[in-house]
């Protein structure tokens, strides 16, 4: 009966095509929202690696030429910034960084031998207090770091699998380069991660480097992190911008909890994926009616044919297997011309960001999405069909 | 072979009550060639369908090869239209989108047949009705009487004791009608099959055993 299934649908495929091109659109957009849903999910059940509750951030720009940022004086003054806003009762903490969570900026630079480039970020000593960072080897860059004659580094525990795998990491010397210098670090730490690009994004590789505020930087002003008391009013903010005002005239600061970046952040993200999301929903609702109505009108007609099977032997249920089948089988056509097209991407690397087994469940939950839907659309003309009398169906028009 | 005991049949709508069949005595016996004559609306196609299970008739009784038939459970009754009946429609009744031995091979799909078996189950009936050259033609490529043997060759492939055709000649010019009769005959001569046929035609039914006559439903011989 299988057989014949297959010789009906491939003889009747100009009929057909029409299905299969539905089934076919609707799985690639279904699979695009679900392998995306899939891996929003998945990173957002890691751990981010720190704590943003109560955390704001300030955003420092000194109105300087790009020429003049990073030198000592602005070193000297974002110091100062930093004391004066430790000097507040409201603030617990405070810090100073290159890359702020939840931020656009980010550094990315070569480390030894690896083949893909590894984000790196500057912070103070204080930062393990402003973010709740916790270090699962070694320690946080301090004041015994001044007198080294060498760079200390921290990085994440993925980087140091990578670089070191079952070797103890401290101590060890990482070489980083990019286009126009080379200098060596030495680790002094791992935390277990800083996922400072949001829940959502994939984690990656990460070092630090310790800003010291007393040297010549040469690519970026940092920004600071400040830790305030639970339940401080939003008003303490106009303070701590008139204490930073004073401590740094003609420089501007942009001052945000990170809480509301998180979710500027989430926005963003999430948008057009809802966007598409519902657009796929949408095609859905319109293959599943389109499909009801295709099989309506196909088993309408076919009225004759099945009082012909049923004279010829076939019970009710098996008119009704038939047509079930027969809408499984256009189905599987779609789904394996659209698995063909989905496999292409992480073939060709398109979607590298994207872990496999999350794109297979993305793949998978989109196949099983389109069979229950294409089978519920069956459903009802089939039962329809298995009903018809054989005698009336025979002579219908 | 087959048995009706004071059948009637009665279609029901909500307006009108329709007297299809109303008190029929009929015995065939095993390899007999019946025709059943009768003017337009007097009931022949509404007789052979409630001999072959296509319809309950509303009172009396219908057994076929000893076994009552009707009020059987829909699994039971396929069961026998599958292996105990063979039917020919005047229109033919062939699915334009299947191939001659597919169209033929249908009635073995429901029973536990391999394919190869099948297939050569379906090609010895199709060599029955001389069209063993035609199987891979679709039933649009052949003329009105080939199409006829391909179902003739369907109705025979599953081997059935009855074959119950319905003005098997009734689309067909009168060459191409001797020739279908003459396979028909040829059936029932050498496989002894029972043949309950519906025609207008006197000439065709002149050949057969027996005639048997309705007339608003009723019996009239």
């Amino acid at each position: 009966m299988i057989k014949h299934v297959f010789t009906l649908v491939w003889n009747r495929r100009r009929t057909n095509a029409l299905i299969v091109a539905e089934v076919l659109i609707s799985f690639l957009v279904l699979c695009a929202v679900l392998t995306l849903s899939a891996h929003f999910l998945t990173n957002y059940l890691r751990p981010l690696g720190f704590d943003y509750q109560n955390v704001w951030n300030v955003e420092v720009s000194t109105g300087l030429p790009w020429s003049s940022i990073g030198q000592s004086s602005s070193m000297n003054t974002t110091r100062q910034l930093i004391e004066i806003a430790k000097g507040f009762p409201e603030v617990k903490a405070a810090a100073g960084i290159l890359a702020s969570p939840f931020g656009s900026s980010t550094w990315t630079n070569n480390v030894d031998n690896l083949s893909t480039s590894v984000m790196y970020d500057g912070a103070t000593d204080d930062l393990p207090q402003v973010l709740g960072l916790e270090l699962i080897q070694g320690r946080w860059f301090d004041r015994t770091d001044d007198a080294q004659n060498w760079a200390p580094v921290i990085i994440n525990a993925s980087l140091r699998d990578k670089l070191f795998g079952d070797r103890d990491p401290l101590g060890k010397t990482l070489i980083k380069s990019s286009e126009d210098h080379r200098l060596e670090g030495r680790v002094i730490g791992v935390v277990d991660d800083f996922r400072f690009k949001g829940e959502l994004r994939t984690p990656f590789d990460l070092y630090f480097s310790r800003l010291r505020l007393d040297d010549t930087l040469s690519f970026s002003q940092p920004d600071l992190l400040v830790r305030v008391q639970p339940g401080t009013p939003a008003e303490f903010e106009e303070r701590l911008m008139a204490g930073l005002n004073a401590a740094a005239p003609g420089w501007s600061f942009n001052i945000r909890p990170l809480g509301q970046m998180r979710r500027a952040q989430f926005t963003e993200m999430l948008t057009p994926l809802g966007i598409v999301a519902l657009i796929a929903g949408f095609l859905l609702l319109m293959v599943g009616f389109g499909l009801l109505g295709v099989l309506w009108q196909n088993v309408t007609r076919r009225t004759s044919e099945i009082g012909l099977r049923r004279a010829l032997g076939a019970h009710a249920r098996s008119v009704y297997f038939q047509i079930v089948a027969e809408i499984l089988v256009v189905t599987t056509i779609g789904l394996v011309l659209g698995t063909l097209i989905a496999i292409q991407f992480p073939l060709l690397g398109i979607v590298d960001d994207i872990a496999m087994t999350t794109y297979l469940i993305g793949l998978l939950a989109s196949v099983g999405l389109i069979y229950s839907l294409t089978a519920a659309c069956g459903l009802y003309p089939g039962w329809l069909a298995s009903r018809v009398g054989p005698a009336a169906a025979l002579h219908h028009e | 072979m087959i048995s009706l005991k004071e059948v009637e049949k009665v279609y029901r709508t909500e307006e009108i009550e329709t007297l299809a069949l109303s008190g029929i005595n009929l015995e065939i016996d095993e390899g007999e060639f019946v025709s059943v004559m009768g003017p337009s609306g007097s009931g022949k196609s509404t007789l052979l369908n409630v001999i072959g299970l296509l319809d309950e008739p509303s009172k009396g009784s219908v057994l076929l090869a000893g076994e009552t038939i009707q009020g059987l459970p829909d699994r039971d009754q396929a069961r026998i239209r599958n292996q105990q009946v063979g039917f020919i429609f005047q229109t033919f009744h062939l699915i334009s989108d299947l191939n001659v031995i597919d169209n033929v091979e249908i009635p073995l799909l429901y029973r536990h047949l391999a394919s190869f078996e099948r297939r050569s189950l379906a090609l010895r009936a199709l060599e029955r009705v001389g069209l063993a050259s035609r199987v891979r033609h679709f039933p649009s490529q052949l003329s009105g009487g080939q199409q006829q043997r391909v179902a003739i060759a369907r109705a025979i492939v599953g081997q059935p004791r009855v074959l119950l055709a319905d003005e098997p000649t009734g689309n067909l010019d009168s060459q191409m009608g001797e020739e279908i009769m003459k396979i028909l005959m040829g059936l029932n001569e050498d496989e002894k099959t029972t043949i309950v046929m519906v025609t207008h035609d006197a000439r065709l039914a002149e050949k057969t055993e027996r005639i048997v006559r309705l007339f608003d439903g009723r019996q009239v011989n």
